[in-house]
């Protein structure tokens, strides 16, 4: 199961790699914490309460879904990076697991929990756009400021040489 | 000052040399040969180092072109101004006596080197360009004294002869050696 994000398009802009990474990093975060919030990929909706025997198995109420009992599926999300491309997947080991909770099975209700909505992931967007933002000035101010000094050096020097002559 | 200044720019003055540089306009192109244009690229590379090259070689010509002219020498002709009708003077000299009047510190009434209230010197404005190693020598157009532009002002002295819109040559020499200097020294 997976979900590929193109940073070109969202970003309008080339990422470096770690820039990508980092956005990976971030619509992991908010799939884990929107999904131990009871929420699913809508982030809308709470998921489908839990059967009284798995409520009462796991210890916990019926509308305390998080789909976490060892965090081995929502820890087992992965990010890639590939070309522009940033891919979110569940690891294999638990790929059956996600898969039967995202679309349902006889067994399981559908609990979609994997995955952003356009909305979320404008969200995202849109923070690290302003990070990016608050970079690329502070990085133009030190260039602005490397490149002042060397007219500087350069300016004193050859009016050092004139004086001299 | 201003006698000490008269001692000094007459002695200057006298002692000119005369050269057949012919800068036209407002541009005033620094004679950097097209071998140490290539030098320059090619040793100094940086953008900002040839801006910093320039813009101080800039504030120098200004300084020195200043200087020369107030001492009485054209930048363009490397001679002495033409002196002053005996008209002029009378004028100069009854402006000399005027109260209330802001002059120049190197005014001298019967002294052609362009200056009464200063205001044209001063206005001198020294540009470059360090794509292409030109200065750019341009006028501030504003007087407070008339509302005459500063232009108008250059065009009627150059048809008496004064010219001011240039680089003398021994600073255009100094130029040319300091940027050989400044070449080696990045090339070190």
């Amino acid at each position: 199961m997976s979900q590929t994000f193109d940073t070109k398009k969202l970003f309008k802009r080339e990422l470096t790699k770690d820039q990508k990474i980092n956005f990976g990093e971030l619509v992991k975060d908010t799939i884990v914490s929107r999904t131990l919030a009871g929420f699913n990929n809508q982030g809308s909706e709470k998921f489908v309460k839990y059967s009284k025997k798995y409520a009462k198995d796991k210890g916990v109420s019926r509308t305390a879904v998080d789909l976490n009992l060892s965090f081995n599926m929502l820890g087992n999300q992965e990010v890639e990076v590939s070309g522009d491309d940033v891919v979110i997947s569940i690891d294999s080991a638990d790929a059956a697991k996600a898969h039967g909770h995202q679309n349902g099975s006889k067994i399981l209700p559908q609990r979609s929990f994997f995955g952003l909505s356009v909305k979320s992931v404008g969200k995202i967007v849109s923070s690290l756009k302003k990070d990016l933002k608050e970079d690329d000035d502070a990085n133009r101010a030190e260039a602005n400021e490397t490149f002042k000094r060397a007219v500087d050096d350069a300016e004193s020097e050859i009016l050092d040489i004139l004086g001299g002559l | 000052m201003g006698s000490q200044f008269r001692k000094f720019a007459r002695n200057a003055a006298t002692s000119s040399r005369s050269s057949s540089t012919t800068p036209s306009g407002g541009r005033v192109t620094v004679e950097v040969s097209k071998r140490l244009q290539q030098k320059i690229n090619k040793r100094v590379r940086s953008i900002a180092a040839n801006k910093g090259l320039m813009k101080g070689i800039a504030k120098f010509a200004l300084l020195e072109t200043k200087k020369y002219v107030r001492i009485g020498i054209s930048p363009k002709t490397d001679k002495r101004f033409p002196p002053l009708a005996e008209s002029t003077i009378r004028t100069r000299d009854s402006f000399d006596k005027k109260k209330n009047v802001k002059k120049s510190p190197y005014f001298i009434p019967d002294f052609s080197n362009l200056t009464m209230t200063g205001q044209l010197v001063r206005a001198m404005q020294m540009k470059y360009d360090s794509k292409n190693f030109q200065l750019i020598m341009v006028f501030k157009q504003s007087r407070k004294d008339s509302e005459l532009k500063n232009d108008k002002l250059i065009e009627h002295l150059d048809s008496m002869g004064r010219y001011i819109v240039g680089v003398p040559k021994h600073v255009k020499s100094k130029i040319i050696k300091a940027l050989n200097i400044f070449i080696s020294r990045r090339s070190g």
